[in-house]
């Protein structure tokens, strides 16, 4: 029994002697995470998909589906969609479907229940052509589940949306990981991943410069704000906690920051022990948001100082 | 690797069964092929009604041209027909720059069609188009036989029928063309123009220099070998010099352009990213 379902080695893609859009690339994705590929605008997300459904081809390294191989046949179990919804304009949802399931080699497609699923099935016997773009997304993901796949990929699927599209889109993919499907999702939108994602990498410049998972992202920087009807007496105690790193005071509020053995609840039993009673409070979260910043300022850092270095 | 081939050709038809343009270019290539076939007799009466005082033509029409006439027709309607191969060589070229154009080959490929798969769809396109555009040539020429022939025996009818199997190869091998220059090309007005540059100007005007002026044998140009399977057959009725056969020389070198092409088609496909 093999739980990965999408490893790579040392993917690379080099599309000209000054162009690297992929460098060195390996990721291991196991069964039931949902992994957030993240990076700028250019930083190899959609080559690296591209290279792994296919369509690109490698300059190095490999790539290895469900622990099988890279047989095209293996791509039958994946659902995905890179960039752009793609399919023949003149043809109806429906019938598009039914050429994606000749593909797939799907005997019986269950196509109502998907066109019902995204909300297409009131339209489904129009040209695609004639369609918005946030249905043309939708009949995307609807033909990604087609096969019922066991790993879905997307790719910057809310961009160019409206906020309602988005909304729907989001919420589509979720109930796809509620289904309990792998999904693989590039992104350059943090706070997608954030919401949608379980794990997640970030990419610069092709390289893979971070990879965890993003509750751990979040919870590593973790600050936690106190306060009580005595400040004074509250940073006495506090400041021998054990656990907290630094105590900084915000008005009547005290931010810490905690170490990975402290935790809120650590913190509140100790104060209680201390009879220090108090009345606010709580764990803040940072967001992706700041922790990409970091990630990329650290990159930025460790480029610099590799490049101080003597020769 | 055994390759399915009901699914590959089912995939075309379900692509293409709705896409009006190119049921219309179909229907019309269709059309004038019929539409030729049987205005090409009152055509004739006209032309050579008009030149009665003219002793040579006066003379063939008392004997009357046996265009119709079962053994010679199956050359003669072959080669008229051939003007027509442009046709289905435009919906091949639409066929293949749609896929390009609308990204849906990328999609394919992603749904997890093999590379060759793809390819191998779009020749079972051009070998259904070619089979099609022989047995229109069958019937057509069934009919106007059956219609104007002084002899109507079967062996008669049977007698050069190859011709019909041969105007099929030619058709599949200019199919094969227009699939690579699409191929390669991948913007469907360019390839057109293109395309109708090279077969219908440039291969015809160069050969015709290399052959006159510098005395090349130009027989294994793709176009030449094309148009030299049915041999024009009017040289017969007006000189002694006589091509009523299919030589096997013409025929092997279609076939290998036809390979060439389908190969160089699937190297471009394999070579480049989508």
């Amino acid at each position: 029994m093999n739980d990965i379902i999408l490893q790579t080695e040392q993917l690379t893609k080099r599309f000209s002697k000054r162009i690297l859009a992929v460098d060195g690339l390996d990721l291991q994705i196991p069964k039931g995470q949902v992994f957030g590929l993240l990076g700028p605008n250019g930083s190899g997300k959609t080559t690296t998909l591209g290279m792994i459904l296919g369509v690109v081809s490698r300059t190095k390294g490999s790539y290895n589906w469900f622990g099988e191989g890279d047989d095209y046949k293996l791509r039958k179990r994946i659902g995905a969609i890179l960039e752009q919804p793609n399919f023949y304009p003149f043809l109806s949802a429906r019938q598009n479907l039914i050429v994606h399931s000749r593909i797939k080699d799907i005997r019986k497609p269950d196509i109502d229940g998907l066109l019902k699923m995204v909300g297409l099935f009131e339209r489904s016997n129009d040209p695609f052509k004639t369609y918005s773009l946030g249905m043309k997304q939708r009949l995307a993901i609807a033909s990604a589940m087609l096969a019922d796949p066991e790993v879905l990929i997307f790719d910057e699927p809310t961009n160019g949306l409206d906020p309602q599209g988005i909304a729907e889109i989001r919420q589509l993919i979720l109930n796809i990981r509620d289904m309990n499907k792998t999904i693989v999702m590039a992104s350059h939108l943090l706070d997608e991943v954030q919401k949608v994602c379980s794990h997640f990498a970030v990419l610069r410049k092709g390289k893979k410069i971070y990879s965890g998972s993003v509750k751990e992202a979040l919870e590593s920087t973790n600050s936690v704000s106190v306060s009580a009807d005595n400040t004074a007496m509250l940073i006495q105690t506090i400041s021998s906690c054990p656990g907290v790193v630094s105590v900084e005071r915000d008005g009547d509020v005290l931010k810490l920051q905690i170490d990975d053995t402290c935790s809120v609840a650590a913190i509140n039993t100790y104060l209680v022990e201390h009879k220090v009673p108090v009345n606010y409070i709580q764990q803040k979260k940072s967001s992706l948001e700041e922790k990409f910043l970091e990630i990329l300022k650290e990159s930025d850092h460790s480029l610099k100082t590799l490049h101080n270095l003597p020769a | 690797m055994m390759m399915n081939i009901r699914k590959i050709t089912q995939l075309e038809y379900y692509k293409f069964r709705h896409y009006r343009p190119f049921l219309v270019i179909l229907g019309l290539y269709v059309f004038c092929f019929i539409l030729a076939g049987f205005s090409i007799k009152s055509l004739l009466d006209w032309f050579l009604d008009k030149q009665q005082d003219d002793n040579i033509l006066k003379h063939f029409v008392e004997s009357g041209i046996p265009l119709f006439d079962f053994v010679d027709i199956w050359q003669n309607l072959g080669w008229l027909a051939t003007i027509f191969k442009w046709i289905p060589a435009f919906v091949i070229i639409i066929s293949v720059t749609l896929e390009y154009s609308q990204k849906t080959i990328k999609q394919n490929i992603i749904d997890g069609l093999s590379k060759k798969e793809f390819l191998a769809s779009k020749v079972a396109l051009v070998g259904v188009i070619s089979a099609g555009s022989a047995l229109l040539l069958l019937f057509l020429g069934l009919f106007l036989g059956l219609l104007y022939s002084p002899v109507k025996g079967l062996p008669y009818i049977m007698e050069h029928i190859e011709f019909v199997a041969a105007y099929g190869l030619e058709v599949f091998v200019f199919l094969c063309m227009a699939l690579f220059a699409a191929f390669w090309i991948q913007k469907s007005g360019v390839t057109i123009i293109l395309f109708l540059l090279y077969t219908a100007c440039i291969e015809p005007i160069t050969t015709a220099i290399l052959h006159y002026n510098y005395k090349w044998e130009v027989w294994y140009f793709p176009v030449e070998a094309i148009n030299l399977i049915i041999r024009v057959p009017f040289q017969k009725y007006a000189l002694e010099f006589v091509h009523d056969q299919i030589a096997l020389r013409d025929v092997f070198i279609s076939l290998g352009w036809a390979g060439i092409f389908i190969g160089l088609s699937y190297w471009l496909l394999k070579r480049r990213d989508l």
